[in-house]
């Protein structure tokens, strides 16, 4: 109910429910700007990109019990992240899905309920760990893990084949899980 | 779907769930700033949108006001009331309604002679005394009278006026008006002020005008922008087609962004360059000479202004357009117009102030808004409606579209072509009949 009343005022664009759905909402989506942008400064204009398609599109928003305004919006700030990161690959040629699959010479290797890590580092160190991974394994990664879509899905999203989209998955956890496990080593060191 | 639950992927679910990261604040102000450009573009947009709408509304109001002014038959043309009128006079009298200010109509019979009428007033009982030379009243008894319902309006000469009595009711039967015999015209009298000057359209001629268009441009750096369009324009006509080239001029503002890097002006302080000293004996003290400058100060940081330099440019303009009117009647035409325009920019000058620094001290001065091209070509197509005043002049209104095919900047960052709508409106003089 209370959502509802602010959208109405932001659809008339009232300024005070303009910023009051800025501040309520930017901190989750930005967060989820940086887990696929990678860096805070792309991470800021996808945020900025992406309120503003939220707003232009927002009149034909309806609220209802399937459809909730926060996963509504993040739906949006993700497909402004991938088109920002299409946009990138096009101009920078910085990201290709399959060619991204060579570059690093990790195998899919087996985890075990042993693996599991005893301690959460901070949140911060985690995303950088998830910002550190190439483009194409990140992108895979927060799709499936965080948007919980299956690879068919993201296979038609990414325009690459289901293969890629599970291989890109694979690598990508390895890569985090070495990176978690040179944390803790770093840790127990110290 | 069943999804593989894999340690990784939950140990960095939970790990960010409901994470959140606070925002660099410029962010909220630029979001701010972006939303109100958008109300108040989609504000202008629904005010063309009304705009248009009430044109529409009034050009179809005037559509169809000239529709129904014009296809009414002339007067002469209407059809004569052929119908028998059987019934008697005081059932006439109660059912035909006289105007006051009726003079009356001419009631013919087959012979061609014209029976005469006594104009009435509403209270007035009366009809029409006749006394036809030689009227066989058996022969016309047996034709089929007229209905008297139809009879609207009954005129009568001025000479013939003598013959009634107003006091006086005729039953109608001395009255045989048959439906072979009876014609009435229902005019009024004063045939020479219904003679209508006649316009007529010409099949084909040269036509001279004058337009003005207000144009909105879209699609710009500077979103919805006007531009002033004024010339002046020549036609040929042949039948229903035309083609009309001409010359005009197109003023329009543009704003321009600048990026100024400078230093902040601190203040000054007096340097030393050098000093001298002489003796003065009857003071017996060495006097000091200073020689000192001003030195401004500016800070080493540097800084960034953003001015806005207003410009209006003037472009000549000269279209090509084809025409075909795909409807026509002696004042009216309906059209369409489609062509290339032609646009070269011949002048360009700058309205607001040049920019004070002050006294910071100036880096350097770039563009942030490119230079506006010098030369391009749109197509333009829009509906022709040309109302004939009289048969020297016309008026033509056209709602038009323009689609730019290049930008009207020299580097433009928007990737979508210009379009624009507008309104042109056109003084013309039909050279030769």
């Amino acid at each position: 109910m209370r959502e509802q009343s602010l959208l109405c005022k932001v659809v008339k664009k009232d300024p005070e429910a303009l910023k009051k759905l800025y501040d309520d909402y930017a901190p989750k989506l930005f967060s989820l700007c940086m887990r696929y942008m990678g860096n805070r400064a792309d991470a800021e204009d996808v945020l900025h990109d992406g309120f503003i398609k939220i707003l232009e599109n927002l009149p034909g928003f309806r609220m209802g019990p399937a459809c909730n305004l926060e996963g509504w919006m993040k739906k949006i700030m993700v497909n402004t992240a991938l088109n920002n990161l299409r946009q990138r690959a096009k101009e920078e040629k910085l990201i290709s899905f399959d060619k991204a699959e060579g570059k690093m010479d990790v195998h899919d290797e087996e985890f075990s309920e042993e693996d599991a890590f005893p301690v959460i580092p901070e949140k911060e160190v985690i995303l950088e760990m998830i910002g550190n991974l190439p483009a194409g394994y990140r992108t895979v990664f927060n799709l499936y893990v965080f948007e919980e879509y299956s690879h068919r899905e993201i296979a038609v999203m990414l325009g690459c084949s289901e293969g890629t989209s599970k291989s890109q998955l694979s690598k990508a956890r390895v890569m985090l899980r070495h990176s978690l496990t040179s944390v803790f080593e770093k840790e127990k060191r110290y | 779907m069943n999804k593989d639950v894999h340690p990784i992927d939950t140990y960095f679910r939970e790990a960010l769930k409901d994470h959140q990261v606070e925002p660099p604040g410029s962010g909220r102000e630029a979001f701010l700033h972006e939303a109100g450009k958008l109300h108040r573009a989609e504000k202008k947009r629904i005010i063309w949108l009304w705009g248009l709408s009430v044109f529409v509304i009034l050009l179809s109001a005037g559509i169809l006001f000239f529709f129904r002014g014009h296809h009414q038959p002339p007067a002469g043309e209407r059809p004569s009331i052929t119908e028998p009128a059987s019934t008697k006079a005081g059932k006439i009298l109660s059912t035909v309604p006289v105007p006051k200010e009726t003079s009356g109509t001419a009631v013919h019979q087959a012979s061609g002679s014209s029976v005469p009428c006594q104009p009435v007033h509403r209270s007035t009982t009366c009809a029409p005394f006749v006394t036809p030379s030689g009227h066989d009243t058996n022969a016309a008894s047996e034709e089929k009278p007229a209905a008297t319902s139809e009879i609207s309006e009954i005129s009568v000469p001025a000479s013939s006026r003598s013959f009634i009595s107003p006091s006086i009711t005729i039953p109608f039967n001395y009255f045989p008006l048959t439906k072979s015999t009876l014609k009435i015209i229902s005019e009024k009298v004063a045939p020479e002020k219904e003679e209508k000057k006649v316009i007529r359209r010409n099949e084909s001629g040269y036509h001279a005008g004058l337009y003005f268009l207000p144009e909105m441009m879209f699609n710009t750096l500077e979103k919805e922008k006007f531009a002033w369009n004024l010339g002046a324009e020549g036609s040929f006509y042949f039948k229903e087609f035309s083609i009309t080239t001409g010359v005009g001029l197109s003023l329009t503002k543009g704003t321009r962004e600048l990026i100024v890097k400078y230093n902040d002006y601190l203040g000054s302080y007096s340097n030393l360059d050098s000093m001298s000293f002489e003796w003065n004996e009857n003071h017996t003290q060495v006097i000091p000479t200073y020689y000192m400058t001003d030195k401004d100060v500016w800070d080493s940081l540097m800084k960034l202004d953003y001015p806005k330099v207003i410009k209006r440019y003037i472009y000549l303009q000269v279209p090509l357009m084809l025409g075909y009117d795909f409807w026509k009647n002696e004042k009216c035409s309906f059209g369409l117009r489609v062509g290339p325009v032609l646009s070269v920019m011949i002048d360009s000058k700058r309205l607001s102030a040049d920019y004070d620094p002050g006294k910071n001290r100036i880096i350097g001065i770039n563009n942030i808004t490119p230079d506006r091209i010098n030369l391009n070509w749109q197509i333009a197509g829009g509906i022709n409606f040309s109302y004939l005043l009289d048969n020297r002049w016309s008026l033509d209104l056209e709602p038009e579209a323009k689609y730019y095919f290049n930008s009207v900047y020299e580097k433009s960052e928007i990737s979508k072509k210009p379009w624009s709508v507008g309104l042109k409106a056109v003084i013309k003089l039909n050279i030769k009949k």
